[in-house]
């Protein structure tokens, strides 16, 4: 998959990124970066 | 065959079910290690389920199978409780670093995560612990992108402004849409946020405490078809239109098309390939409210028929939970 697919698959249907150019050079330099999504054990 | 459940626990609306898992893949096929963040100790904060850490876990580990039938498995995304980094002393003084480094009223600031309007008095000391436990998990787990809703964006600013003066790593953010709740668009009571848009989105978001301003990832076909049958959605409108949000932020994010089955005399019934054509149909008023419904009520249905498979074959934790709500 290149780079500009993987932009647009982070990107697809947000309401913000901060900051697009961060996620540009993230996936141009690292090969598995690290993300995370926290969740209240309760719903939402 | 056993019997469906004839209740569904109320706890995982769609919002979450769906939006969050579609964007988690979306991470995924991108290239992220992921972590699914179970957060039990800030749900014991926020008194979630009585501030009851047995249930809390149930609750958890509940979550954590209605993402796995979604599609998040264990082998795609790791999942990593709370309290699991929270038995690291070194977590600890991250947070105190954090408490140090950001004045108490931004640390106010960063609460509205937990949705309740504040006033001094009936704050528990503890909240304020909440933010930096935020921040700290970032930089705990070294994380590169934090995900969330864009309800949780003041949150998310609090650690970047901590990064750049304690010198950590700045965490970039991928913010979601609020999924609206099925009765449409709310006016403003509470004020999140200093935005006007993001306020009218997050005081209109669907939520659980208004049963029927919401699909549950457990709900049968028959209550989903009920739900959006009496849904808002006004004729050639984009904005302030719930099921036209469904279609686009849960129905084209999870699959290639969406079917509207209209009426022969109409023109039959339309296979979209993408949002945006099916939008300026409906625009143009070439799709019926109707005919927008029955199709994004099907592919619903479909979409959420892992889950119901998933617990229809292992209903203990399902369960659990059920007595868990009756309880509350």
């Amino acid at each position: 998959m290149d780079l500009e697919q993987r932009i647009d698959l982070v990107t697809r249907n947000v309401e913000e990124i901060i900051i697009p150019q961060e996620i540009r050079t993230l996936l141009e330099t690292k090969t598995k970066p690290r993300a995370y999504w926290g969740f209240e054990c309760s719903g939402q | 065959m056993s019997r469906e459940p004839s209740r569904s626990p109320r706890i995982m609306h769609i919002g979450m079910g769906l939006v969050c898992t579609s964007k988690i893949k979306d991470m995924t096929k991108a290239g992220f290690h992921f972590i699914v963040f179970l957060a039990d100790w800030h749900s014991w904060i926020n008194n979630k389920l009585g501030g009851d850490m047995e249930k809390i876990h149930t609750c958890g580990e509940y979550i954590k199978q209605c993402f796995t039938a979604l599609g998040v498995t264990p082998v795609s995304v790791e999942y990593l409780w709370a309290s699991d980094i929270a038995k690291d002393i070194e977590y600890w003084e991250k947070v105190i670093r954090i408490a140090k480094g950001a004045s108490l009223q931004r640390t106010w600031r960063a609460l509205p995560i937990m949705g309740r309007e504040m006033s001094m008095t009936d704050v528990e000391t503890a909240w304020v612990y909440y933010p930096c436990m935020q921040s700290a998990d970032i930089f705990h787990m070294d994380l590169d992108v934090a995900c969330a809703g864009i309800d949780q964006r003041k949150a998310h600013m609090l650690a970047r402004d901590v990064a750049e003066k304690l010198g950590w790593k700045k965490p970039s953010c991928v913010h979601t849409h609020l999924l609206m709740g099925l009765q449409g668009p709310e006016t403003v009571e509470k004020e999140f946020d200093e935005n006007a848009d993001l306020n009218i989105q997050i005081s209109s978001k669907m939520s659980k405490s208004i049963p029927k301003s919401c699909i549950f990832v457990h709900d049968t076909p028959d209550d989903i078809k009920t739900k959006i049958k009496e849904a808002y959605c006004p004729p050639k409108q984009v904005k302030g239109n719930p099921i036209l949000e469904l279609s686009k932020y849960v129905v084209f994010a999870e699959r290639e098309n969406l079917e509207i089955p209209r009426p022969t005399k109409y023109g039959g019934p339309e296979n979209f390939e993408n949002y945006e054509k099916m939008e300026r149909a409906y625009v143009e008023g070439k799709i019926h409210p109707l005919d927008l419904k029955n199709g994004v009520t099907e592919a619903l249905i479909e979409i959420l028929k892992p889950v119901r498979e998933h617990f229809h074959r292992h209903p203990q934790l399902l369960e659990k939970m059920m007595e868990i709500e009756v309880t509350r």
